[in-house]
């Protein structure tokens, strides 16, 4: 009893006494926070304690005068009365004004917080087993952010830092005195999203979509973490956000978009076996080893092993769908959204060839870029570059001009031999109107193009091209 | 002054009504007392286990890092941690009671359904066997927490789930038919001239406890039956993706889970008003206002529910309406404790162990209501959701709550099982370790949480560890002080001084009109009740 009251004593005082940004060193009290609401929230709190602290200290007074005075051994004899109905009106009426005067103000902050109109910026936040992933909204900026605390430091085996487990490697970075919204949801199970100094946490769940919003008032780094139950790492997920100021955020968002243009351009290089060993295994690390763990053996009967596993020996276009597309009705996530594909390319590879698995196999960036483009994709890509590039001669029908456009319905070129199809719409036909569309056209849609000619107007030839095929077509074409 | 005329050549007339020998007594009794027993060490073997897996957890969390279990295995442990504290300790212990003592302080002979008390019992252990088997399964048990969240607990989790599911359900069928015998029993086998109003108040608020309980664990089975169709039958209830809905598993959950809170406390409530009077030798104050204030939180109990999801992201209409009528509950739960409070004024008070534990209970309960208070603001909440200050909370409601009313109860009514006085030193002892070492370990978990320290994490960030290194220590503390109460309960059933029948000075009530031991059977003729309440 002395003991908690004196820490109770202790952390009275505190509040008191000092500042509440001194006393949060001491991690004894809520934080006050950097936004308006978080101080409204502070506040609520505050005077709601101290109302606790109140009716503590006359309970427990009345209480303990009791136990002292009336007790047998002070010769105390025992009154007879058993009821008294003023007394008990009376300690109904005191608490539900109490409470009353508490849902006022309580009320308030609450309409206050879900009124996220006027939003200036749209983060969506979207929470995976175990990281989050941040879209801006308007600027078509999207990463994820993963535990950066180093699993040596987690297993006692180097120093914590002193941002232990509330470090990142991409921070949600956004402008102070700026409403934000973000749009919460998760693509898996449920997360919550919370930051203590911004006062907002918010589930994040498969499904919906929900509201929060802040107006971050003070430059500066705030972290918080999940606060759901999501599985087996559910501690590991913390959420960083940086406030800077508009400029420094303008700069920020000019960097990260070119960041993201030169990410793309490494799709087009070609790599090594060695390469993508060396990125692979880094990804593996990052996106696989929570489950799979780091040798690759997984945990029996919760997360299969890749180690000699069939997935990771056998078929390589088997391999590179699951890591695609994920694996439904499992904890198996589609890493479409979350790897580029050179880091796809380069953890299958990694899985591939680590842990003796050596089939010696390298997976190429293209060949991932080429598993999102499905036949639907295809067809559809395709008819929109069609009507723009070929309609115009060919015809939206396909059936040409007669004498001076050749129909593509039933035709040689779109029946027959795909490669020949393939190089007359990459290097087009001399002299003739047909030109090369190598330099207007992306492999993309050249690929698409070409699928949706062979399967459009009743060809239904059936056959597809993929952009890698297209793309190399110069180099190793005819 | 109650009192009962009891005719005092009524026992064991028939010599072929003492128990059976061996076994198959336990196997085969239908015998309230028997029955309470079983359940009680039933009970207090689950509390053990549960406790055991809490002091994983601590010691896992005495220092930053991850040092003696990973974190799938942590999951497992809060996991089974809470279900079987819930199920398997605080609820069976309940249940033992009522048994022991419905029958007793009503003047009935026995339960109302003695054969079906048997069953009620007899699924318990399987169940339990069956839950704590999945630890060796293959992926291991449970880890998706107490609250077992769609779609953690279905698409995600672990195949033991169905076994899970399976043991809920039976767990869920043996505390239905426990209630539906304990009604029986209240209603239709009181004492001539015991009315519902002059029934001792633990019997009043068994009876409002089992109708919370024939009320929601239906709700329970049903919303583990859905999570089985999501694995086992394609449905999509809580699947998103399929067009169900996640949240509606946590309705579901906390209609049956807020409820399921009351049925955990209103038994303690009537034990304490049992205890309190009896050691400030001075009746229960405010009887009547009692019983209304346990009715009024069980039907409040029904409408609170969403204050667990304040931040799934609700309508602000619905936020308000949860907020106001969760601090509702403040108002009645403060009624009981100052009648406790005007029943110790101006008593003639001592402080054996029950009492010990009956005042710690009010303080420490108090606590906990106070921070329930300040959760219910619902802004503030955002703050403290999902963190340590929610289990310091409901940790300081259960553990001097609902447990130490249980120990209370124990050693209040042990002289009257074992026919034997209880040892107070070893009592007191216990008392003050497990006084000193709850506080130790969850009054600083407020601190923690308000700093930020989420629940249910392996590991955490360094500016919790000092407390946390605390919270571990209490709880050594608190666990290995528990041997104590296991020794001193041995203790008192081989050995001890001869108890009378009414064996405290200030105690009331037909339980104590009977010989200490109690006999095998008791009140085979109904007594008259006389008492004034």
């Amino acid at each position: 009893m002395e003991i908690r009251k004196s820490i109770l004593r202790g952390s009275l005082l505190g509040a008191l006494a000092t500042p509440s940004a001194a006393f949060a060193d001491w991690g004894i009290n809520m934080p006050v926070g950097v936004t308006e609401i978080s101080r409204s929230v502070f506040s609520l709190h505050m005077t709601i304690f101290w109302v606790c602290v109140a009716i503590a200290v006359v309970v427990f007074g009345v209480m303990f005068y009791s136990m002292f005075h009336h007790r047998k051994s002070r010769g105390a004899k025992s009154a007879h009365f058993h009821e008294n109905t003023t007394v008990e009106v009376i300690w109904t009426v005191i608490p539900v004004a109490i409470l009353v005067a508490m849902a006022v103000p309580s009320a308030a902050t609450l309409i206050e917080m879900y009124d996220p109109s006027d939003a200036e910026i749209d983060v969506q936040v979207t929470g995976y087993q175990w990281k989050w992933k941040y879209d801006y909204l308007d600027e078509e900026i999207s990463f994820f952010s993963n535990l950066s605390t180093p699993r040596d430091a987690i297993y006692n085996a180097e120093q914590k830092g002193q941002n232990y487990l509330l470090e990142v490697d991409n921070h949600l970075v956004v402008p102070v005195d700026t409403k934000i919204r973000f749009l919460l949801t998760a693509n898996d199970v449920i997360h919550s999203w919370w930051v203590p100094d911004l006062a907002v946490k918010k589930d994040a769940i498969p499904g919906f979509i929900n509201e929060a919003w802040t107006i971050i008032e003070r430059p500066g780094i705030y972290r918080g973490q999940c606060t759901e139950l999501c599985g087996k790492d559910h501690g590991y997920m913390p959420v960083v956000v940086e406030a800077v100021s508009k400029q420094d955020y303008a700069a920020w968002v000019a960097k990260t978009k070119a960041e993201a243009s030169a990410k793309a351009d490494l799709a087009n290089k070609s790599w090594t076996l060695d390469e993508l060993m060396t990125e692979g295994e880094q990804v593996y690390l990052k996106a696989c080893a929570a489950c799979h763990q780091p040798n690759g053996e997984g945990l029996p009967g919760a997360f299969p092993a890749l180690k000699n596993s069939p997935i990771a020996v056998g078929d390589v276009a088997a391999h590179i769908d699951i890591v695609v597309n994920g694996k439904p009705g499992t904890a198996m996530q589609a890493y479409k959204d979350q790897l580029s594909a050179v880091e796809m390319a380069a953890v299958i590879t990694y899985e591939r060839n680590a842990w003796g698995n050596n089939t010696g196999e390298a997976v190429t960036p293209s060949q991932i870029a080429d598993m999102s483009w499905d036949m639907d994709r295809l067809m559809a890509v395709g008819e929109e570059a069609y009507l723009k590039a070929c309609a115009a001669c060919h015809q939206p029908n396909g059936q040409g001009i007669p004498g001076a456009f050749p129909s593509l319905v039933g035709t040689d070129i779109v029946k027959g031999d795909i490669a020949a199809h393939i190089d007359i719409v990459v290097n087009g036909k001399a002299g003739s109107a047909m030109q090369a569309f190598k330099d207007q056209l992306s492999p993309e849609e050249i690929a698409a193009v070409v699928t949706y000619e062979r399967n459009a107007w009743g060809n239904n030839v059936g056959d597809s091209v993929k952009p890698s095929t297209v793309a190399s077509w110069n180099g190793g074409g005819k | 002054m109650s009192a009962a005329d009891i005719t005092a050549e009524h026992h064991d007339e028939h010599h072929d009504h003492g128990p059976a020998k061996g076994f198959t007594r336990w196997l085969y009794t239908t015998n309230h007392k028997d029955i309470g027993s079983m359940y009680l060490w039933f009970s207090l073997a689950m509390f053990l286990v549960g406790g055991c897996m809490a002091l994983v957890i601590r010691a896992e969390l005495f220092q930053p890092g991850l040092q003696l279990v990973e974190p799938g295995f942590f999951n497992q442990m809060t996991t089974m941690h809470g279900l079987i504290m819930v199920f398997g300790a605080v609820m069976p212990a309940f249940v033992g009671l009522a048994n022991w003592m419905v029958p007793m302080m009503i003047g009935a002979p026995d339960m109302a359904l003695p054969r079906m008390n048997n069953w009620s019992f007899w699924i318990l252990p399987f169940a339990f066997g069956m839950l704590l088997l999945t630890l060796f399964m293959d992926g291991g048990a449970p880890n998706f927490g107490w609250t077992f969240y769609a779609p953690l607990s279905t698409t995600y989790a672990p195949p033991s789930v169905t076994f899970f599911i399976f043991a809920v359900h039976m767990m869920g069928i043996s505390s239905i038919m426990g209630a539906i015998n304990i009604v029986a029993t209240i209603l239709n086998m009181r004492a001539p001239g015991m009315t519902l109003m002059k029934m001792p108040l633990f019997v009043w608020t068994w009876l409002i406890t089992a109708y919370l309980l024939i009320a929601v664990m239906p709700v329970l089975a049903g919303v583990v039956t859905m999570m089985l169709m999501d694995i086992h039958f394609g449905t999509s209830f809580f699947d998103a993706a399929g067009g169900g809905d996640p949240v509606l598993f946590q309705h579901v959950f906390w209609f049956f889970g807020h409820p399921e809170v009351y049925i955990m406390i209103l038994p303690a409530f009537g034990i304490v008003s049992a205890i309190i009077p009896t050691f400030a030798r001075k009746q229960l104050f405010g009887y009547a206002s009692m019983v209304y204030a346990t009715a009024s939180i069980a039907f409040l109990s029904f409408i609170v529910w969403a204050h667990h999801m304040f931040t799934v992201g609700m309508p602000l209409a619905g936020e308000l309406f949860f907020m106001f009528a969760t601090m509702l509950i403040a108002v009645p739960t403060g009624v009981k404790v100052f009648n406790w409070i005007a029943t110790m004024w101006r008593g003639s008070m001592t402080f054996e162990t029950p009492m010990l534990f009956a005042i710690a209970f009010v303080i420490l309960f108090t606590i906990g209501g106070l921070s329930g208070l300040m959760l219910a603001i619902a802004p503030a909440d955002f703050q403290y959701h999902d963190t340590y200050f929610v289990v310091a909370h409901f940790h300081y409601v259960l553990v001097p709550g609902a447990i130490f009313s249980i120990m209370a109860a124990v050693y209040y009514w042990l002289p009257k099982w074992t026919g034997h006085q209880l040892n107070e030193s070893a009592g007191k002892f216990h008392f003050w370790m497990s006084f000193i070492g709850v506080n130790i370990t969850f009054f600083p978990m407020h601190f923690i949480g308000l700093a930020g320290m989420p629940r249910r994490i392996p590991d955490y960030a360094l500016q919790f560890a000092d407390f946390n290194a605390i919270a571990t220590v209490g709880a050594f503390i608190f666990g290995f002080s528990q041997l104590i109460f296991v020794w001193n309960v041995i203790q008192n059933i081989r050995s001890g001084k001869k108890a009378e029948a009414r064996c405290w000075e200030g105690a009331e009530g037909l339980e104590w009109e009977v010989p200490s031991p109690a006999p095998y059977h008791t009140f085979t003729t109904p007594p008259k009740f006389e008492g004034a309440k």
